[in-house]
């Protein structure tokens, strides 16, 4: 039987998580492929909603990335998915959900290393914590 | 605030408090009055808005019956800012809504005149309507509810009755008004208090029947006995809520018989969206979308989207959640929306030390942020 393969679905910020992502690349850092890249300009415009569309359909992990409080492009986006995403996580927590399969991570667009470390380190996680329950409910 | 007695001579409390309200509007301390008042029939009790130049004849807002949260009814009122002083006669989970709605621009608080009242609690309406039967009418049911349950210690009638939302509710007394009508403690047949701000100073008690009180450590008793009683019930409630949603086939089966038909946010006092997301074409999927889905989980459940509407609506709005239940007294298939609002409302309003309807000063957690906090977050 195939090993189980997590599907990670990442937001990540224009100006920086894609840049280090962008940057692993182009720097033929290795990392596994589970993760689908969904590219916005900040991540303050990640509206929860995404991130709880993402696990009802299945997927395994969610990352968030975004710049380093202080840093955000646009000044306080990142402030404010701050935030967001302390909240959302609290309620998934307390509505039954295993909030560990989302990640917030803050990486600058010279983290390229770093943001491979973090895709292999969830992806290894993931493995262990197994599939997404949602991935086969229907009746939700 | 400033307290004062409400002394019922030769006249029931319905009465005094009627001819109270009489007087506040005959001394233009309001110009208006937003007050429960008795049905034709005397079998029901809904808000009114009282025209002017008209008398008040039965007005009742101690009745054990909540058809809507009146915050919302409080935002029809003043969101174009009429500039006339508007009387609202509210219990405290209507106040701390309107107050909350007041930070999201519903609610517009100049020349709002908040007239709080103490609250036992109340019953579903079918039940209300089950009880009053068996009485003469309203009044009848509302001096047997109230004379029974004023007293700290005692049981009110049938207690077990009352909505869940109210079992659990740690706010008896109204907090954030200008003028309280407060009977915890009181013997009823005799008086009850009137605490005035000190904001309305217009206002001489005399003209409004009222006698200063030098003492109304029997009221403060009776609500901490309430209160305290209240809180127990609520942190039972939520241990079990919690162990109840331990994992996701819980949530999924808690939800499983939703229908759909928004009843629960046309209930709540703070979602006040025109245009809910759900409504709008973001949630018009096409053929093609739908299959896909299908096709991925082998079949889909129609109408989709049944648990991503409530977490939203859980996302959006539980940071605001005063617990008031009128989601779940709206529910048709009596899914307890309530429960799982105010059990984790309160766990997202812990990580800002965040009180919903406790002070128009502190803004809603989610309209803002700050620089220096939650440092370990994301590293």
């Amino acid at each position: 039987m195939a090993e189980f393969e997590p599907n990670i679905i990442a937001f990540v910020c224009n100006w920086c998580t894609y840049a280090a992502a962008d940057l692993a690349g182009t720097s033929r850092i290795q990392y596994p492929p589970n993760v689908k890249i969904i590219r916005l300009m900040c991540s303050g415009s990640v509206d929860p909603i995404f991130v709880i569309k993402a696990l009802l359909e299945g997927a395994d992990g969610v990352l968030i990335g975004g710049c380093h409080p202080g840093d955000c492009h646009y000044g306080s986006g990142n402030y404010k998915a701050r935030r967001r995403m302390m909240i959302l996580k609290t309620i998934l927590d307390n509505a039954g959900f295993e909030a560990e399969r989302i990640r917030v991570r803050w990486i600058s667009a010279s983290e390229g290393k770093r943001f491979a470390v973090i895709i292999s380190e969830m992806t290894a996680e993931l493995k262990k914590m197994g599939p997404n329950s949602f991935n086969k409910m229907w009746d939700i | 605030m400033k307290s004062y007695r409400l002394i019922l001579k030769d006249e029931d409390l319905a009465t005094g408090i009627n001819n109270f309200f009489k007087r506040l509007l005959a001394q233009k301390v309001i110009d208006t009055l937003l007050v429960p008042q008795d049905t034709p029939d005397k079998t029901s009790v809904v808000q009114t808005l009282v025209g002017a130049g008209e008398e008040i004849e039965s007005a009742n807002p101690f009745a054990p019956l909540l058809l809507m949260n009146s915050a919302t009814l409080v935002g029809q009122l003043t969101f174009d800012k009429p500039g006339k002083r508007i009387g609202a006669v509210l219990r405290s989970c209507e106040i701390r809504a309107a107050i909350e709605l007041a930070k999201l621009k519903q609610v517009n608080m100049d020349n709002l005149v908040i007239i709080g009242v103490d609250c036992l609690g109340t019953y579903e309406s079918t039940t209300y309507q089950e009880s009053v039967s068996s009485f003469k009418d309203n009044k009848a049911l509302t001096m047997d509810f109230l004379s029974k349950g004023a007293q700290p210690g005692t049981d009110a009638p049938g207690r077990d009755k009352l909505r869940p939302a109210c079992r659990w509710c740690e706010y008896p007394c109204p907090e954030n008004a200008d003028i309280t009508i407060n009977f915890l403690g009181c013997d009823i047949r005799k008086e009850v208090f009137i605490r005035i701000s000190e904001k309305i100073d217009t206002i001489n008690p005399e003209d409004l029947g009222l006698v200063p009180a030098d003492d109304i450590a029997k009221w403060e008793d009776a609500s901490r006995l309430c209160r305290d009683e209240r809180t127990k019930v609520r942190d039972r409630v939520f241990e079990e809520v919690v162990h109840r949603l331990k994992d996701a086939k819980s949530l999924v089966k808690e939800l499983g018989r939703c229908r759909r038909c928004y009843n629960c946010r046309r209930a709540c006092p703070i979602c006040y969206c025109r245009a809910c997301i759900f409504d709008t074409v973001l949630f018009e999927h096409t053929y093609a979308q739908y299959s896909r889905w299908a096709a991925k989980k082998g079949k889909i459940r129609m109408p989709t989207d049944t648990l991503l509407y409530h977490l939203t609506r859980m996302n959006h709005m539980v940071v605001s959640c005063v617990g008031c239940g009128q989601c779940t007294s709206a529910c048709p298939n009596n899914i307890p929306v309530a429960e799982f609002f105010k059990t984790i409302g309160a766990k997202v309003q812990a990580l800002f030390d965040y009180a919903p309807g406790r002070s128009i000063e502190e803004e809603i957690p989610q309209a803002t942020f700050k620089e220096d906090e939650f440092k370990e977050f994301g590293k």
